[in-house]
């Protein structure tokens, strides 16, 4: 079964990037969110199995949204991502819920399959 | 009352009878007999003579010569009453001299009058010899004294000392036969020796009375020179004249407000002889055992009005100030003051009196004093001298042990708690305040200071007069204790305004009990530290700008990182990963034998890079244009003006300044002008700086709308980067007005 993905970023350019890179590794976008707000209310109504979250947001950070996304009751996982490499401590990311950070310009490398797939 | 006697001094009788050689053997016998006895009478006369002129010639006391001259005369003449008189000044006559028969006492040294009609008048108007002939005058005068004594006839000679009239010497018989025939010539010849005694032993006498003066002068002189303190002086000077003029007793008064007067010294003699003294009582000024108002006719009141000597004689004591009647009984007496002038002002009076009955004191009283009431003078002007240095140098050391604490930037409490403790212990007042005004009619004491324990706010309360006062007029202000006032107690006020850049601020209040709340000049006094106080709020408040302002900076500098950082996270760091993410994808399509994919993405991956580069651009730019380190202020100025939406003129000097300046000046331009593009909505504006006497003067105006506020976070900003750098920033912008902002940088 192929992974559905949400992918919140503020930036457009950014999430379009993404949506290429998932795609390329078999994963499929099934929703696209700029803010907090927006990624709840399109988790909901598009229940994907996994999101990558922009730890900078406009109306919070990433890691908030992991925690509020990973208690949704289907659990989606959650892959955090930055311009930034010093976003937080490991203890941070492993409290919000998320199940790994990647870099934005690692992202290309990352397994992304196995990151944000349900297997 | 009425009575004459006659006294015949005319020739002799003659017997008128026929003659007989019987009767001219007795006649010749009778004259030769009579021969005989004028021989013997002038021998004895002669003898008597004699008698006086050894004494006069032995320098025998004045008071022994008139002595001897009254009674060889009486004795000569065969009088019963011989009394010797000085004309005083006007119509009063001295016994200096006298001899009476059996019970009759000649009181000398007494005072008559001379009126009415008799001998003593009658020499003082003629200068010549007068007999006895209508006796009648009032009480107190000569002739009523000759009536008194049952004077019928007699004969009253001139005594002439040095050419003029100095008194008469009166020979009276109290019995029906009159005085021996020739008494006229006879007394004269006595007269005319007394009138040399009196010349001679008034010359001694005048020699030594200088002499005294001079040595009294000298130790009141010398008490001056050792810089004694005044009442010590004054009790001196009391002491000499009351020796000097030998009178009953002397004074040194101050005059004091509102009609009063303190007697600081005095002097008494014992008893109406002889001057058998007491000690001087030294009146502290403390103590003013007698301080009341002064009488209208009392010699200190005129001495004190016309600031010149003055004279009362025949004063009634019962009706006069108790100052003067004192001592004195009641009675008539004669009073001479001078005034004691310090500082050109009649500070108080040098008076000397004498009791009833006694001979006015003598022309040249007041010039005599006089000397004594000059060294007074410079006494208690040197010691108001001493006592002006002293609270000059307690005053000049007070402001500085303030200002010490005012430089040391000491907090404002400590400040105002060392200026009213200063301004209390200065002026000498029972308690002292600072005092600040607060929002509505408030006001908080933010010092008080005590003479006692009593709490100086107490002071304070009863009602706010003071500081309602020195808030409505900006002035120092005054407040007399409430006369007559027994539910309060007597208590006097004094406010000074602190005025802190213009503003008031508050007050120091002084207050004592006294009926004066302070000395003359005292506001002034105050005023001084008032200033210290001021100076200390000020820099209190700069130091708390120059901390905000400093905070200010701070906080700015850190926004800006954050701004910085910021922006460069959304801006090129983002581009920079996009252009990485994308140029991954690229070489993996080209590792994938994509070739088109790869191209695709490369040529969006140089898209990406670009607009990094672009952001990376902008961000500098806004952090500091490189064309302002570069090119200078003119250049920097050029490209802000060149994406101005209006027109705007340019005034800017080519010269280079120092970096922070140029930056700064560039910085507030740039605000400026963004407001002017922002909010004005002007339709011209115009830019100038130029240096001005080791100045950058910058400004920007506009004709814009006006009403710009400059405690907006913009200009606000500008100002603590600009006061940073010791320049200055004002914004002029009323309603409606246009904004005109203007710098100053310091070129050092």
């Amino acid at each position: 079964m192929m992974s559905t993905v949400l992918v919140v970023d503020d930036d457009p350019v950014f999430r379009a990037l993404a949506g290429r890179l998932l795609a390329a590794c078999g994963l499929v976008v099934v929703g696209e969110a700029a803010s907090i707000a927006q990624a709840l209310a399109v988790a909901r109504r598009a229940r994907p199995a996994a999101a990558l979250v922009d730890v900078g947001l406009p109306d919070g950070d990433g890691f908030s949204l992991a925690g509020l996304l990973t208690a949704l009751p289907w659990n989606p996982c959650v892959v955090l991502t930055s311009v930034e490499s010093d976003v937080g401590s490991g203890d941070a990311l492993r409290r919000s819920g998320a199940r790994a950070f990647v870099h934005k310009a690692d992202l290309p490398n990352a397994p992304l399959a196995t990151l944000l797939g349900t297997g | 009352m009425q009575d004459a006697c006659r006294f015949g001094a005319g020739p002799a009788e003659g017997p008128g009878e026929a003659a007989g050689a019987r009767a001219a053997s007795e006649a010749a016998a009778r004259a030769l007999d009579a021969a005989r006895e004028r021989v013997e009478l002038l021998a004895e006369d002669h003898a008597a003579l004699q008698r006086v002129a050894t004494l006069v010639a032995r320098g025998a006391p004045r008071d022994r010569v008139y002595a001897a001259v009254a009674a060889e005369i009486a004795e000569r003449l065969r009088a019963d009453v011989v009394a010797l008189l000085r004309f005083d000044a006007a119509t009063f006559a001295t016994i200096t001299g006298g001899w009476g028969a059996g019970t009759i006492r000649v009181p000398v040294g007494e005072r008559l009058t001379v009126g009415g009609t008799g001998v003593a008048i009658s020499v003082l108007r003629t200068g010549r010899t007068a007999f006895v002939e209508h006796l009648a005058g009032p009480p107190g005068s000569v002739a009523a004294w000759l009536l008194g004594l049952g004077v019928r006839s007699g004969i009253g000679s001139p005594v002439i000392v040095e050419g003029k009239l100095w008194g008469v010497a009166i020979a009276a018989s109290t019995r029906p036969e009159a005085l021996p025939e020739g008494s006229e010539a006879r007394i004269g010849e006595f007269t005319e020796l007394m009138g040399a005694a009196v010349a001679s032993a008034e010359a001694r006498a005048e020699l030594r009375c200088v002499a005294d003066e001079q040595a009294a002068l000298h130790r009141v002189a010398t008490l001056v020179a050792e810089a004694a303190e005044p009442s010590v002086v004054l009790a001196a000077v009391a002491e000499e004249v009351g020796r000097l003029l030998s009178v009953d007793r002397s004074l040194v008064l101050r005059y004091g407000p509102e009609d009063r007067l303190t007697q600081v010294a005095v002097w008494r003699a014992h008893g109406a002889s002889g001057p058998v003294d007491e000690p001087v009582a030294i009146l502290g000024h403390d103590e003013l055992p007698v301080t009341q108002q002064l009488g209208d006719r009392d010699a200190a009141t005129i001495v004190r009005s016309t600031g010149r000597p003055a004279r009362v004689e025949r004063v009634a004591w019962g009706d006069t100030s108790r100052v003067t009647q004192t001592g004195l009984g009641a009675g008539a007496g004669s009073v001479v003051g001078v005034p004691l002038v310090v500082g050109g002002r009649v500070w108080g009076a040098l008076q000397v009196f004498t009791l009833t009955g006694q001979a006015p004191l003598p022309a040249g009283t007041e010039e005599r004093l006089t000397a004594f009431a000059e060294l007074a003078s410079t006494a208690v002007a040197n010691a108001q001298a001493r006592e002006d240095l002293r609270r000059v140098a307690d005053e000049q050391a007070a402001l500085r042990r303030v200002a010490t604490l005012v430089a040391h930037a000491a907090a404002p409490r400590v400040v105002f708690a060392a200026v009213a403790e200063e301004a209390g212990l200065l002026l000498s007042c029972e308690s002292a305040a600072v005092v600040r005004y607060d929002r509505g009619h408030m006001v908080t004491v933010v010092a008080g200071w005590s003479a006692s324990t009593r709490d100086p706010v107490l002071d304070l309360l009863p009602d706010g007069t003071v500081g309602k006062l020195v808030r409505e007029t900006g002035h120092p202000v005054r407040i007399e204790a409430p006369e007559g006032r027994t539910d309060a107690p007597r208590r006097a006020a004094l406010g000074v305004p602190i005025t802190v850049d213009g503003a008031l601020w508050g007050f120091v209040a002084a207050f004592s009990s006294s009926d004066h709340p302070a000395p003359t000049g005292a506001e002034l006094r105050l005023a001084a530290f008032t200033e210290l106080a001021a100076t200390a709020i000020a820099n209190a408040e700069s130091q708390a700008e120059v901390k905000a302002s400093r905070a200010r900076i701070v906080a700015g500098a850190d926004e800006t990182r954050r701004r910085i950082v910021r922006d460069l996270h959304d801006g090129a760091q983002q581009r920079l990963v996009h252009t990485i993410i994308t140029l991954k994808l690229a070489r993996r399509a080209l590792e994938s034998a994509q070739p088109d994919a790869g191209w695709r993405y490369v040529g969006e991956a140089l898209g990406h890079a670009e607009q990094a580069n672009c952001a990376l651009r902008e961000l500098a730019h806004g952090i500091l244009p490189s064309v302002l380190a570069r090119g200078g202020l003119a250049a920097g100025v050029d490209e802000l003006v060149s994406r101005m939406p209006v027109p705007v003129g340019i005034d800017v000097a080519p010269s280079r300044f120092p970096p922070e300046i140029e930056a700064n000046a560039y910085f507030v331009i740039a605000e400026a002008l963004t407001n002017v593009a922002k909010h004005s909505g002007a339709i011209h504006a115009e830019v100038a700086a130029r240096p001005d006497d080791h100045v950058l003067r910058v400004s920007v105006h506009d004709d814009g709308v006006g009403g710009a506020r400059p405690q907006g976070s913009g200009l606000l900003g500008l100002r603590d980067r600009v006061v940073a750098l010791g320049g200055q920033l004002a914004i002029d912008s009323p309603p409606g007005g246009g904004t005109c902002v203007e710098a100053e940088f310091p070129l050092s």
